[in-house]
């Protein structure tokens, strides 16, 4: 029995070949995937990490290849509390779709949602084709709560991306949480209980259900 | 988003991602065929998509073109793609539209000032970031102010009613006392348009609303393929059934509520409990109902002594899965929403959060996961059809792209696989957004399931009722369903028959002629609605369809998923007989440190209310839980 105090869910968007898998496997497994060429059979995947003294759970859900052909389902975007929309800085295509990602993000994300912009594939050096500060400035422009370029080859900035979406959201959850105690009287309590049909007794050996593994 | 090539060969191709075909499709793609599925629209869902108020408007002015043209037949010549004895079978599916006979409409005008002022309010809110609740005040206050004194005065009367003013004096008294009381607090707020519309995306208004059973086969095939893990329920937690002068009555469902209403005397209460009782193991008593076997449940209840009221909740809202039942059908009805009581909650149903429209996507997600690969805006041209009438291919974007099934909905199929029907059948529907739920009886928002069986001629309608909890609309709006069967002699030209519903259940602006003005007064105020048919016309043509064809169920007008589902299994089992159908996930050692209390995610919106209740949810749910899991176990061996 582990315990913990806030459970999050976090959704990785942006086009095909970024690197979304590879930053989330090298976060929860400290791996780096070779010569995966789409996603395969990977639903979501759970981190807890440490904020100060609380034990936070990242339920990370990756697209499923579903943005390959721009075919995301709103269902992907409903109840995550973060999403992280990730480009490949060697790729300046990956970097043009931005906007129409926002415009997904915006129309089925919660108004509310943290929103992370990710530079992927630093190692690339001399590849590169989006500088930083052009990531920045998109990111400041566009409303992101944070900007941050990563490596999940060489694992630069992995842990500090998930680390700071795991701090945030539990800053925010907490102030929530004070707030919530004055609201709460105002509404009849049960009337909002919410049922969850997953099956407890599978669901917990299955936080990764690859086909491959 | 860049567009790939797709791959050519396939062992299966879906087109359309309405309900039964994103079934089979996950069904396939876990049992490790692999699968293409295409759609020609820009969202999931096909006629059982659910859609934002922006959305669902171009939705139906789509609809409401005339398609008699031969718009979009491609023109480029195909004939290269062919291999010897094969030819090609043109899709149009532009040409046999299911959906007629739209109308939607605004019951609210504008709010009055200039807009100008309206969008600063809205511009300073947006990045401040505030929760709803203060953004509805403040907006509210900017829009009522400006106002000519007139209105204003009027105001609070208007949102109960205008028609107060024609009352005898007593009868005033009691709405101009409410008057007094700060309108911010408890008056329902005037709503117009622009304020409606500005919410838009809080909506999700379903084109096919639908109920899950707690021991039907949608919630069963949810759990073990684990695509329950993609959505989230609430209880449908409360039922009203229509009495003798249409009044609407709340129905008690389990033993505490049948104790605690008022709405029954003693002895009713006892011949209820005695009922349902014996209802619960009705198999096992056919002395009991000895000789009714054929004739109406109605006759059966009225020999156990059971009328009036008691019979409305029986027959219209415990039997409520079967239309004019007989007595064994009736029987059969009742049992099955009595066992479905408790294993999640006091209800039998559960509604999808963010509408019905989810669960297509829910599916097409798992068959994603194991591997499916997903294309919208997709239409097919073509399909190539071989010498021994099979389907090899189909052609979509100038691609030829094999497959060894193909399964599609009826609009996806050329016309030379269909056939007139001698009958037509369709679903009508209507789908409102108003400002207060029906018969409001205490401060709880409810989901409320209201069956307004042989409603003149229309067949059992039924409706569905919910608003914020449910995540389908905006705060204090509600979205109303109204679905209904027309068998035989459906004619689109005639006026709207839920229209008359409508008019009974729901005041608009034009109802001030209305005779009933005392219960008109507590009627929700329609906003807005939509009216449309989901029309079948055709018949598959079991003579020229190629036998590697399958052919997926347009919505019906049942309650639940059950005819749905098994739909699909019956369509899987047919193509695939040696394959499971969505069979339980294997567990896995991946990572097994999550022995964790409670995994309930909550939206972010939903978080403040969703934390608090969170200790009696685990605790209210523990026990389905344990049950559901002693179930799983038990199957999973047996397999």
């Amino acid at each position: 029995m582990e315990d913990y105090k806030y459970l999050f869910k976090v959704v990785l968007v942006g086009n095909a070949g970024v690197g979304k898998t590879c930053l989330v496997r090298k976060f929860t497994q400290g791996i780096f995937p070779p010569g995966q060429s789409a996603t395969i059979g990977v639903d979501f995947m759970i981190k807890t990490v440490k904020v100060g003294d609380d034990k936070v759970k990242l339920q990370i859900w990756d697209t499923a290849g579903q943005e390959r052909f721009r075919s995301i389902t709103q269902s992907y975007y409903r109840s995550a509390h973060a999403i992280v929309l990730v480009y490949d800085v060697a790729c300046q295509p990956s970097f043009d779709c931005l906007p129409e990602w926002l415009g997904e993000i915006e129309q089925y994300a919660n108004r509310r949602v943290l929103k992370i912009l990710v530079g992927n594939k630093v190692d690339k050096g001399d590849e590169r084709e989006i500088p930083e500060r052009i990531g920045q400035s998109f990111g400041d422009a566009n409303a992101f709560d944070y900007f941050l370029e990563t490596s999940a080859l060489d694992a630069t900035n992995v842990d500090t991306l998930f680390h700071e979406v795991a701090t945030r959201l539990t800053v925010d959850m907490k102030r929530n949480d004070d707030q919530y105690d004055k609201y709460k009287d105002d509404r009849g309590g049960k009337s909002n209980q919410t049922v969850t049909l997953w099956d407890r007794a599978t669901t917990q050996a299955n936080t990764c259900c690859s086909k491959h593994a | 988003m860049a567009q790939d090539a797709l791959p050519t060969d396939f062992d299966v191709i879906v087109l359309g991602t309405g309900l039964p075909e994103s079934i089979v499709a996950s069904a396939c793609a876990r049992s490790g065929l692999s699968v293409l599925h295409l759609d020609s629209n820009d969202y999931y869902g096909s006629t059982w998509a659910s859609f934002h108020l922006k959305s669902i408007g171009e939705w139906a002015d789509e609809q409401m073109k005339d398609t008699n043209g031969t718009d979009g037949n491609p023109t480029a010549d195909f004939s290269h793609h062919l291999l010897p004895g094969e030819r090609l079978e043109l899709v149009s599916p532009a040409r046999r539209k299911v959906i007629k006979n739209v109308q939607h409409s605004w019951h609210v005008e504008n709010a009055p000032q200039p807009p100008a002022a309206e969008l600063k309010e809205e511009k300073t809110t947006a990045t401040v970031g505030e929760p709803n609740d203060s953004v509805e005040q403040s907006s509210t206050a900017a829009v009522e102010s400006p106002t000519v004194p007139q209105e204003t005065q009027l105001a609070p009367t208007d949102a109960k009613d205008p028609q107060t003013t024609t009352l005898p004096s007593a009868e005033t008294t009691v709405p101009s006392a409410e008057t007094t009381v700060p309108s911010a607090e408890t008056a329902v707020p005037r709503w117009t348009r622009d304020r409606v519309e500005k919410d838009w995306r809080r909506f999700n208004l379903d084109l096919a609303p639908k109920v899950l059973r707690a021991r039907g086969p949608m919630v069963q095939i949810l759990c073990q393929s684990e695509v329950s893990r993609y959505a989230e329920f609430k209880c449908v937690d409360r039922f009203l059934c229509s009495g003798e002068h249409g009044n609407l009555h709340q129905v008690p469902c389990s033993r505490a509520e049948i104790f605690q209403t008022d709405a029954i005397g003693v002895m009713d209460k006892r011949r209820l409990m005695k009922f349902l009782t014996f209802a619960l193991n009705w198999e096992n008593e056919p002395e009991e109902y000895r000789g009714f076997e054929d004739k109406p449940l109605k006759e059966f209840l009225e020999s156990k002594g059971l009328t009036g009221l008691l019979q409305s909740y029986i027959s219209d809202t415990i039997a409520s899965l079967q239309t004019n039942p007989n007595t064994v059908e009736g029987l059969r009805a009742v049992n099955k929403f009595l066992t479905s009581v408790g294993r999640y909650g006091n209800s039998p149903f559960l509604w999808t959060l963010y509408g019905s429209g989810e669960l297509p996507q829910c599916f097409c997600r798992l068959c994603a996961v194991y591997g499916g690969i997903y294309c919208l805006r997709h239409s097919v041209d073509y399909l190539i059809i071989n010498g021994d009438n099979r389907c090899t291919a189909v052609v979509t974007n100038g691609q030829r792209i094999n497959c060894q099934f193909l399964i599609a909905d009826q609009s996806y199929l050329p016309e030379e696989f269909v056939h007139q029907r001698k009958s037509v059948t369709a679903v009508q529907r209507a789908v409102l957004i108003t400002d207060r739920p029906l018969e409001a009886s205490d401060d709880k928002e409810h989901i409320t399931l209201l069956n307004l069986a042989n409603d003149d001629n229309l067949g059992t309608v039924h409706l569905l009722e919910a608003g914020f909890g449910a995540c389908i609309a905006p705060k204090d709006l509600y979205v109303v369903h109204l679905t209904a069967a027309c068998s035989s002699a459906y004619n689109a030209s005639i006026e709207q028959p839920l229209s008359k519903i409508v008019h009974k259940y729901f005041s608009t602006s034009d109802d001030v002629t209305s005779d009933n003005v005392a219960s008109l007064a507590n009627r929700p105020r329609l906003l807005w609605i939509l009216y449309f048919d989901v029309v079948t016309e055709m018949d598959v043509n079991k003579e020229t369809i190629p036998s590697n064809i399958g052919v997926v169920c347009l919505p019906d007008a049942t309650l639940d998923y059950e005819t749905t589902v098994e739909s699909a299994k019956e369509l899987f089992a047919l193509f695939w007989p040696d394959r499971d159908f969505l069979p339980f996930a294997l567990p896995k050692e991946e990572e097994d440190e999550d022995e964790a209390q409670h995994e309930d995610v909550a939206g972010p919106e939903n978080t403040q209310t969703e934390q608090s209740s969170t200790a009696d949810t685990a605790e209210n749910s523990t026990e389905h839980r344990d049950e559901a899991k002693a179930e799983s176990v038990t199957e999973a061996k047996s397999e």
